[in-house]
């Protein structure tokens, strides 16, 4: 076996990244140091790590952000490096530095590299220096809401209003009217201030119905850079993300080339390390694509493009760390089937996708051929109220889109969420639209409209009656559980069992 | 036993008993369902609906049960209509609007006295970093604000009286 990339690494994280990091790393042989909020003592992440530390209350801000504790620890620990998974401090230039300066590794770009492109205002101006598309809007943030409104009505609503410290649909706005400007303006800033520590919000022009496609790429510590394809995250609900699929259904393969080249080429200008995402919006109708952002971390989406290059982007990332080069090369790599992840969300389809936090009193995961779960939830655990709602991701692949398609509906009806409500029943009737099997839908799939009818479309209101008559009836007549379940022995049990020992 | 079970706004009458053999005969809607069930765990109703395999979950909750059906979550009414009188006697919550979800009061707009339409936001409830306007489902008068900004609130617990 190969030597591990390091002895031991801390994870800056909690839930399912925390619990894929995990993974990751005791497969390459590496201890691992969870780390956890008040809220976190049972939390899965705790479970399957080598060590866990407390790192504060419950609120993030008062834990999973506070980068100068984790430091801490990792010293304190004997960890040789931290991975920061995604969102709290993946994406913080301030933290990796404080990590290297405390002589540790850092699991993912230069600092540099984060600043650049991390701050998305910043990543526009580089990108319109170097020439790739970008939307219309404003290159730096704006100052007050006056000056917002000026270039809102300049642009022509609809408009985007954008945390610049933002990402994952977190602190994004789309505003249609000039006299929701107000409310939306301040609702930004607010949310940005407390997700990010950055109230700094800019400008875009919404490009209707456009195709959100990202390219994942790939670069090491001695200057070279791949692309592993792209994936198609336009399944969308209040701009985060809901359900991808790789291959992109629609896109040409000359688009394909050239929108992964920009993505190489934008990594290799910061000098980045490690897994990256570059996102661009499509549109269909003209075939043009535009440089969105580019994400300086690991995606919650990566399952699926590990499912169709055979890729495993967590170990890469740590392998990357550690100064190994790249063990193949660009041509090495082919995209082979279709794989579709669903993100399941802790919330309510049938009351607006309301949070629904509580505790899992019963859990079935699917399973079978060609089917991953990346889940940091289990039966009786309690889904706290203070971190992001999404709980778990069903991934499958499929020799070609229609098999990931079936295979993904075969899954979802086996997965079974008992005690708190998720999007799993949503799924099924996504997966079965026409207009998500023609594969030209765009980030506006997902109307109110359609919302209603797929939610509607996942009810069994007849069987929901039955079930609900027949626990009232076993109540009312005081029929124990048990009792009006006891099945009837049969000869055949009987008469299996020699002398009838019990 | 007959019982009016009402699954998102449609209340069906539905006819319930056990038949000597155990199984279930449950008819509605002009249809008759034979249901053999077990609890392969004791929250699990794990049914054959005329030979059809379901399972199903259900919890009591005040007025009816919390049914999961392929992982669904509905919140059902069930009334026994002897006792419907009873019930509609002995006061309702109509008026106030309850938290729908844990979380935090980030902002209260309802001042009391206020004149509000049906769809209005009167506060905002943070949970799992996403802000929620709480809208009111009916016009009205605020009759009482019983929460402030900062607060934390439960599932259930009272924020609004509306007049």
């Amino acid at each position: 076996m190969r030597a591990p990339p390091f002895q031991k690494v801390l994870v800056a994280n909690r839930g399912e990244i925390a619990v894929r990091i995990i993974r990751a790393c005791h497969e390459l042989g590496v201890r691992t140091v969870a780390v956890y909020s008040d809220a976190d003592r049972h939390a899965l992440h705790v479970r399957n790590a080598g060590e866990a530390y407390n790192i504060g209350p419950a609120p993030s801000a008062e834990s999973y952000l506070r980068g100068e504790v984790i430091v801490e620890v990792a010293k304190t620990c004997g960890a040789e490096a931290i991975h920061p998974g995604y969102g709290f401090l993946s994406e913080n230039a301030a933290f990796a530095q404080a990590v290297l300066d405390a002589g540790l590794v850092w699991i993912g770009p230069p600092p540099s590299a984060i600043d650049s492109m991390g701050s998305k205002t910043g990543a526009r101006q580089r990108m319109i220096a170097a020439g790739v598309p970008v939307v219309p809007g404003t290159a730096e943030p704006i100052a007050t809401e006056a000056e917002a409104l000026v270039l809102a009505k300049q642009f022509g609503f609809p408009v985007m209003l954008k945390a610049a410290a933002g990402g994952g649909g977190k602190g994004m706005r789309r505003v249609d009217r000039e006299e929701d400007f107000s409310s939306a303006w301040r609702s930004t800033r607010s949310e940005a201030a407390k997700s990010f520590k950055d109230d700094a919000v800019y400008l875009e022009k919404f490009v209707e119905n456009p195709k959100h496609v990202e390219i994942q790429v790939l670069a090491d510590t001695h200057g070279t850079t791949v692309h592993l394809f792209e994936r198609d995250c336009s399944v969308q609900r209040r701009n985060q993300k809901v359900v991808e699929e790789t291959p992109c259904p629609v896109l040409p393969e000359t688009t394909r080339q050239a929108m992964a080249k920009v993505a190489v080429q934008a990594a290799e200008a910061v000098g980045y390390v490690g897994a990256g995402t570059c996102e661009f919006l499509y549109s269909q109708a003209s075939g043009e694509f535009y440089f969105l952002e580019m994400n300086t971390r690991l995606q919650v989406e990566h399952p699926i493009t590990e499912l169709v290059t055979g890729i495993d982007l967590a170990r890469a990332q740590l392998r990357i760390a550690a100064g190994e080069k790249l063990w193949f090369r660009q041509e090495d790599l082919r995209q082979t089937g279709h794989a579709i992840e669903c993100r399941v969300y802790a919330e309510d389809p049938s009351n607006n996708f309301a949070p629904a936090p509580g505790k899992i009193t019963g859990l079935r995961e699917p399973g079978g051929p060609w089917v991953r779960v990346d889940s940091g939830v289990y039966a009786g655990y309690e889904v706290p109220i203070h971190y992001d709602p999404m709980v778990a991701k069903l991934i499958c692949w499929g020799a070609d889109r229609e098999e990931a398609i079936s295979r993904s509906i075969r899954a979802l009806r086996e997965y079974r969420v008992r005690g708190i409500r998720t999007s799993i029943p949503f799924f099924g009737a996504l997966l079965r639209d026409p207009d998500f099997q023609a594969g030209t839908y765009s980030t506006g799939f997902l109307s109110p409209e359609r919302l209603t009818k797929l939610t509607e479309g996942a009810r069994h209101d007849e069987i929901t009656t039955i079930a609900a008559a027949i626990a009232q009836y076993q109540r009312d007549h005081q029929l124990t559980r048990s009792a009006a379940a006891a099945p009837t022995e049969s000869a055949w049990k009987r008469s299996g069992r020699p002398g009838g020992a019990a | 036993m007959k019982y009016e079970v009402t699954v998102h706004g449609t209340t069906r009458l539905v006819d319930v008993d056990q038949r000597k053999d155990g199984k279930f005969v449950v008819s509605f809607d002009g249809a008759t369902h034979v249901v053999d069930l077990t609890h392969p765990t004791p929250e699990a109703f794990q049914m054959l609906i005329d030979g059809a395999s379901w399972e199903a979950g259900a919890v009591a909750t005040e007025g009816g049960w919390l049914v999961d059906v392929m992982s669904l979550t509905t919140d059902v009414q069930v009334v026994d209509p002897r006792r419907k009188a009873l019930r509609l006697a002995s006061g309702t919550h109509g008026g106030t609007i309850n938290a729908q979800m844990p979380g935090r009061v980030v902002r209260v707009m309802a001042k009391v006295g206020d004149v509000v339409t049906k769809g209005q936001p009167l506060l905002v409830v943070e949970a799992m970093k996403m802000e929620n306007e709480i809208k009111t489902p009916v016009d009205g008068n605020v009759a009482e604000v019983l929460v402030v900004e900062g607060q934390a609130v439960e599932t259930g617990s009272k924020l609004v009286r509306i007049g």
